[in-house]
């Protein structure tokens, strides 16, 4: 996979009075592979000219699927990209530099219409929507091997999708059908000590289910997933106060810990790799 | 530490309610207003006050640039003159707790209890910035409004991460602003603004109930169709109202409306953390490594369908 280079400069969004305010300086933007992670790319933003002699360097890591690339609609007076990261929401402009039309200035030239088209390519996830996906799909392998050192052995396909809400993973339907299995005794055993103090006096099944389903339990759900998101150490921290083995920051990586951490009293067995309950 | 310490709070007249109760205000309660018209505020009257919670938006930061003038009705630099409390708003999440400060220590005809009144007298005098200020540091006020507050299961781990610009639901920044009967206007008391403002003349609370919502109507149309808000009403103690009337049925029906809200500040005080974090841990410890692999297979279809 070649790298791709255009020239753009910089451009600060006001979210609320819906202005691109674009920086004059000349820059350039690279897209590369990166080596070591196999689907993941470098989108870097560097300052081309500069009068101080300081030149000033963007550097993001896109993991596909995790961005859109496209352009700023709302934007007439230039061509202006918006490189956006779905997981926390950061945006990043970026205002074509290369000759455009003199009319219309925001409309993009049969090149631009070509790098955003390439560029979405790039960063849209391998498709592998096939039930039986535990087999990679060789045909479309990313210019690297994806490298299994930190692979979970318990999912044999790579990470090439990001979990962006736990509430994906388990919404209550999923808490509900597992409930569900369990005894009164069981599901008593499971919740008693995490209980508000009035449900807790009288928990029954209905009232659990209740709580489960209700908008507070959802909130704190939401604030989870918001956490994890952040990515900014939150998630040691917090496999660290449920006594998660870490695997690194993020919502996947949060429920290795706990996939991990669950296998293991269970198991008593030095290696937890292999052994199924 | 005036800008930390300060948890947010849902906005709920239940949460309200408990809330002066607790800073032993007398005899107050806070009711949602479902229709902004005169029927409506007159059944819940008398009407101390009115908040209004709305999202605040591109035009209330084009006013707020534009000299921070009002978006309707004028300044009354002269507000101190007339006995009016004021204070700004100096912490995002203590906006709820400021604005309802700022209706309630207006009020001639509410007791406020001894802090509140030992307190409104000590900032007597203070600009609306200092007594702004003085409620971010009372500790009093602060443990209160806390105590009512979602927990937040990071808060101690991470004290140095910068106060968030929006609300915990994401949902962008609420803002309270309150309309009170004083000093023969109705005023509309915005702790982002510089003064109070005054809008139309107003001497009884008859008059208030008649012309509120149109001051409140005018406000709203300056949003177009884009603004997302709640109206509640600060009125008397409904339980000892009916109690002295009499009136059993409705006593009860206060009763029961007071359980319902404090069995949902107990809910909202819990942190599920924990039980939602015990829960997937049993859901994994139970199943194979091919079904856990296939439940977070779905969430990442899930979370890609969140991406088209």
């Amino acid at each position: 996979m070649s790298t791709i280079k255009f020239n753009a400069g910089k451009v600060e969004y006001d979210e609320d009075t819906h202005e691109c305010v674009p920086f004059p300086q000349k820059g350039v933007v690279t897209i590369t592979p990166r080596s070591e992670e196999g689907s993941f790319y470098n989108f870097n933003w560097t300052q081309k000219s500069s009068e101080d002699g300081y030149f000033e360097i963007q550097e993001y890591l896109i993991i596909p699927g995790d961005v859109s690339f496209k352009q700023v609609s709302s934007c007439k007076t230039g061509r202006v990209l918006a490189l956006t990261f779905l997981s926390s929401g950061a945006k990043h402009l970026f205002w074509l530099q290369d000759v455009g039309d003199d009319e219309e200035l925001d409309k993009l030239t049969d090149k631009d219409v070509d790098l955003v088209k390439r560029i979405n390519e790039l960063f849209t996830p391998m498709d592998d929507e096939d039930e039986d996906e535990d087999e990679k799909p060789q045909k479309e392998e990313p210019p690297q091997p994806a490298t299994t050192t930190n692979e979970p052995s318990t999912s044999t396909s790579a990470i090439n999708l990001p979990i962006l809400d736990l509430e994906d993973a388990f919404p209550f339907e999923v808490l509900e059908t597992h409930l569900n299995r369990l005894s009164d005794k069981q599901l008593l055993e499971l919740v008693k000590d995490d209980l508000p103090p009035t449900i807790g006096q009288n928990p029954t099944r209905a009232n659990i289910y209740d709580l489960i389903r209700s908008g507070f339990f959802q909130q704190s759900k939401a604030n989870l997933t918001q956490h994890l998101r952040n990515a900014n150490g939150a998630g040691y921290l917090l496999a660290q106060s449920f006594g998660l083995e870490y695997q690194g920051e993020g919502i996947s990586n949060f429920l290795e810990g706990i996939r991990k951490s669950s296998k293991k009293p269970h198991e008593e067995s030095p290696s937890d790799d292999t052994t199924e309950s | 530490m005036a800008s930390s310490g300060w948890n947010t709070i849902d906005s709920d007249a239940g949460v309200f309610t408990r809330l002066v109760e607790k800073l032993n205000v007398k005899d107050v309660q806070f009711e949602d207003l479902y229709s902004i018209d005169s029927d409506s505020l007159r059944a819940l009257s008398p009407i101390y006050g009115v908040i209004f919670l709305f999202k605040y938006s591109a035009i209330d930061r084009q006013y707020a640039l534009d000299n921070n003038a009002p978006l309707a009705g004028e300044y009354d630099q002269d507000f101190q003159q007339y006995d009016i409390f004021f204070a700004n708003q100096t912490i995002q999440n203590a906006c709820a707790t400021q604005a309802v400060l700022n209706i309630l220590l207006n009020q001639i005809h509410v007791d406020v209890g001894e802090d509140l009144a030992n307190f409104k007298s000590f900032v007597t005098g203070f600009d609306p910035l200092m007594a702004g200020e003085t409620i971010s540091n009372s500790d009093l006020i602060r443990s209160v409004h806390n105590s009512f507050s979602t927990p937040s299961i990071l808060v101690d781990e991470d004290p140095s991460k910068p106060p968030p610009d929006s609300d915990h639901k994401n949902d962008g920044l609420f803002h309270f602003v309150g309309y009170v009967n004083v000093n023969g206007y109705i005023y509309e008391l915005d702790g982002l603004k510089d003064f109070p403002i005054r809008h139309c003349s107003c001497s009884s609370q008859d008059e208030f109930i008649d012309k509120i919502p149109s001051v409140l109507m005018e406000r709203i149309s300056k949003y177009k169709d884009e603004l997302r808000f709640s109206t509640l009403v600060i009125t008397n103690n409904k339980l000892k109202q009916y109690k002295e009337i009499g009136d059993s049925f409705m006593v009860e029906s206060e009763i029961n409306k007071r359980d319902l809200w404090d069995r949902e500040i107990e809910l909202r005080k819990h942190d599920y953390t924990n039980l939602f974090v015990k829960i997937v841990k049993d859901i994994s410890s139970k199943s194979s490594d091919q079904d856990w692999h296939v439940l977070l297979d779905k969430a990442r279809q899930k979370s890609k369908r969140r991406l088209m």
